[in-house]
């Protein structure tokens, strides 16, 4: 029983993971924006909001292409270090 | 602070970007790499200053013939809505090539937009020999020129130290700018011209035998012979190189394999990592080392210089199927993939050239496409020598060769017909050889070998897991006899599919493994392991060569190859293609003129073969 439980969530996460993989950049974008304000409306949980605002994050990044296609810039910004004297 | 790189293509902007960022965009020695707006950030090291660095596709001129180019002149000129103009832009000047880059500068300055100029490449410069007095270039270009050798850690040291140096010139309104005449081009030849002398500009001398080199390599005979030997020995190489850590990785993929099958008990569980996961997963993963190799030489070629002599080699065939020189670039990435391929397209001037060339892009055999090939070849073809060749090497350079040679008869065939368009004859800059810089290479390595990964572990993993549930649900009814993927949702489904694809020698797993293939087409290789993982009497993943090699005829898997010469496309491409086109039209047109080709091609092969290996 616990078997077939956890072989059910699995096939569910991978299920709405390749939905949400496959699915146009934009609609990808629209569904995660509608998530995003509705965590970020009042009473909800703060790590409610963190989730839906990770989601939004995730989804506005590049994604689809082939093993080929450019990385993309990392996020964070490089800090240059002042030259040896 | 927001600055922007400006340069003439191949000046080494991205290389400049990626120093002062961190990025690691991709850079090659030839023009017309970077085709849309790059961004990053660095933190100045004495002020501790934010900088937003944007990274412009090359342009001559304001003045812009291609759309990538159109992009930096409106960028440059606060045009765009939604983007504020730069508040400083750095010029990127090729050191080694002042005459072609000034006259971009001269336009730039006269914007009255505040600027540094970068002498990029100033260390080759100087190797060859030439001559500049810079502080003298400053005074008569009244702007700050610093040397920048952004292939070099600490490269960017004098321009960051300038730039710490600067005010922030504070909010900036649109330039206005009017399109040059022609006198007004001449003008800023001749004041070009005058700026050198007057900082007495010796032009670097080419090495002797560099020339030497180019008068081989572009020979018309020996030029195609050392160009087909070239991609010769990368097909020998990617079979011949990769036996033994494609060994280590199947010996790895079936060793967890084995012990996940004794550790865990029978159940839904078991089946699902083993037949699903490592199976699916495993028959993808182990093709790794093939895609880095071909890497390894396409990064090489891309870093040396050659490339760019290979297209005027090739322009002439181009032509003969009205095909504009300038698709070669993009039709070389799609090697790669097809989606920065047709993104590439944008330095194609010519609307219907451009159209053209998008239609055939994904007929260049993309890195997915590899471990379909190499599957059905290990599995089909021996590892034979012909001549100083390998038959398997052999067989896969034909497999690329028919590729391009579709693309040229699709070419031929739209440049007469929807797309016809007069020919527009090559003119390209040749970049100066030089050695692959190691870090380069190990870095583009490192980079698609990470994207691999993430590849395998996210949607095709996903995509396994459904596979696997798909293939195993509902169970057989009492009493059945045959494999319990026969009963199941994917059973059904790969039955009714089969009704088309009998006709070219697919079975029913087959056509299943096409659909999931859409999605990325090495998922159709994860797909039939898990089917045929399923299929097996054992419950052990096995190693999918031998499996095939016992359940398909020749013909069967000579029609597969064909089809995949042909593959109607993965979903990427085709909502790439709708974004460059702004349109459904052709992204519709080519995944019809595509499927109908395969089909056509893999009906032919599975006819002629069977009639003659019967």
């Amino acid at each position: 029983m616990l078997q077939n439980l956890i072989v059910g969530a699995l096939v569910l996460l991978a299920a709405l993971y390749t939905l949400w993989a496959l699915v146009p950049g934009r609609t990808r974008l629209g569904w995660a924006k509608r998530l995003g304000a509705w965590g970020r409306a009042p009473g909800r949980p703060a790590w409610i909001a963190r989730a839906t605002s990770g989601i939004e994050r995730l989804a506005a990044a590049k994604q689809g292409g082939c093993s080929g296609c450019d990385p993309a810039a990392p996020a964070a910004p490089r800090e240059h270090k002042p030259p040896p004297r | 602070m927001r600055l922007a790189l400006v340069g003439v293509p191949n000046c080494g902007k991205t290389a400049l970007f990626n120093r002062l960022t961190g990025s690691r965009q991709r850079v090659a020695n030839y023009a017309g790499v970077t085709v849309e707006r790059k961004e990053g950030s660095f933190v100045g090291p004495a002020r501790q200053r934010l900088y937003k660095v944007l990274d412009l596709p090359g342009a001559y001129s304001l003045t812009p013939t291609t759309l990538d180019e159109a992009i930096t002149r409106d960028f440059v000129l606060g045009r765009l809505a939604e983007e504020p103009p730069p508040d400083f832009i750095v010029c990127v000047v090729d050191a080694t090539n002042l005459r072609l880059n000034l006259r971009l500068v001269l336009e730039l300055r006269d914007l009255g937009v505040p600027m540094v100029v970068a002498l990029n490449m100033s260390d080759l410069a100087e190797g060859r020999g030439y001559k500049l007095d810079r502080t003298r270039l400053e005074a008569e270009l009244g702007v700050p020129v610093v040397e920048t050798v952004a292939v070099s850690h600490n490269g960017d040291r004098h321009l960051i130290e300038r730039l710490e140096a600067l005010q922030h010139p504070g909010a900036r309104e649109p330039v206005p700018w009017k399109e040059p005449t022609f006198d007004d081009i001449q003008r800023t030849q001749r004041e070009v011209r005058r700026i050198l002398r007057a900082s007495g500009y010796e032009e670097p001398l080419r090495k002797r035998a560099l020339t030497r080199v180019d008068a081989v390599v572009m020979h018309p005979i020996a030029g195609p012979v050392i160009l087909a030997a070239i991609l010769f020995f990368v097909f020998q190489a990617v079979f011949s190189w990769a036996v033994v850590p494609m060994d280590i990785i199947d010996g790895g993929v079936a060793a967890v394999g084995t012990w996940l099958q004794n550790v865990l008990p029978a159940g839904a569980l078991r089946s699902l990592l083993v037949d699903g996961v490592i199976a699916g997963v495993g028959s993808v993963l182990v093709f790794l080392p093939q895609i880095l190799i071909l890497f390894f030489f396409i990064l090489a070629l891309e870093d040396s210089g050659y490339l760019p002599r290979a297209a005027y080699l090739l322009d002439r065939v181009m032509g003969s199927v009205g095909l504009s020189g300038r698709a070669f670039i993009p039709l070389l990435s799609s090697f790669a993939c097809a989606v920065p391929g047709i993104m590439a397209t944008r330095t194609i001037p010519n609307l219907r050239d451009r159209m053209a060339t998008i239609m055939i892009a994904p007929l260049m055999t993309c890195s997915a496409r590899l471990p379909v090939y190499a599957l059905i070849i290990a599995a089909f073809i021996p590892a034979h020598p012909v001549g100083p060749f390998n038959l398997q090497g052999l067989v896969l350079f034909i497999l690329y060769f028919a590729g391009i040679l579709a693309a040229m008869a699709v070419a031929f065939v739209l440049k007469r017909t929807a797309l016809r368009a007069a020919y527009h004859p090559l003119l390209l800059e040749l970049p100066e050889y030089h050695w692959p810089h190691l870090n380069n290479l190990a870095i583009g390595m490192w980079e698609r070998t990470k994207v691999f990964l993430q590849r395998v572990g996210t949607i095709i993993l996903a995509l396994m897991v459904v596979l696997w549930f798909l293939s195993s649900y509902p169970a057989p009814p009492p009493g059945a006899s045959g494999p319990a993927i026969s009963y199941s949702f994917a059973g059904t489904i790969g039955r009714a599919l089969e009704v088309v694809f009998a006709p070219i020698g697919f079975n029913w797993q087959i056509s299943l493994a096409l659909v999931p293939g859409l999605a990325a087409r090495e998922v159709a290789v994860g797909a039939l392991g898990t089917v045929y993982s399923l299929s097996s009497d054992g419950d052990v993943a096995g190693s999918l060569v031998p499996m095939i090699a016992q359940t398909w005829s020749l013909a069967t898997a000579l029609s597969l190859l064909a089809w995949y010469v042909f593959a109607p496309q993965c979903l990427s491409t085709l909502v790439v293609v709708k974004r460059e086109t702004n349109s459904w039209r052709y992204p519709l047109a080519m995944a019809a003129y595509l499927f109908a080709l395969a089909y056509l091609a893999s009906f032919v092969t599975f006819r002629v073969a069977t009639a003659l290996l019967s």
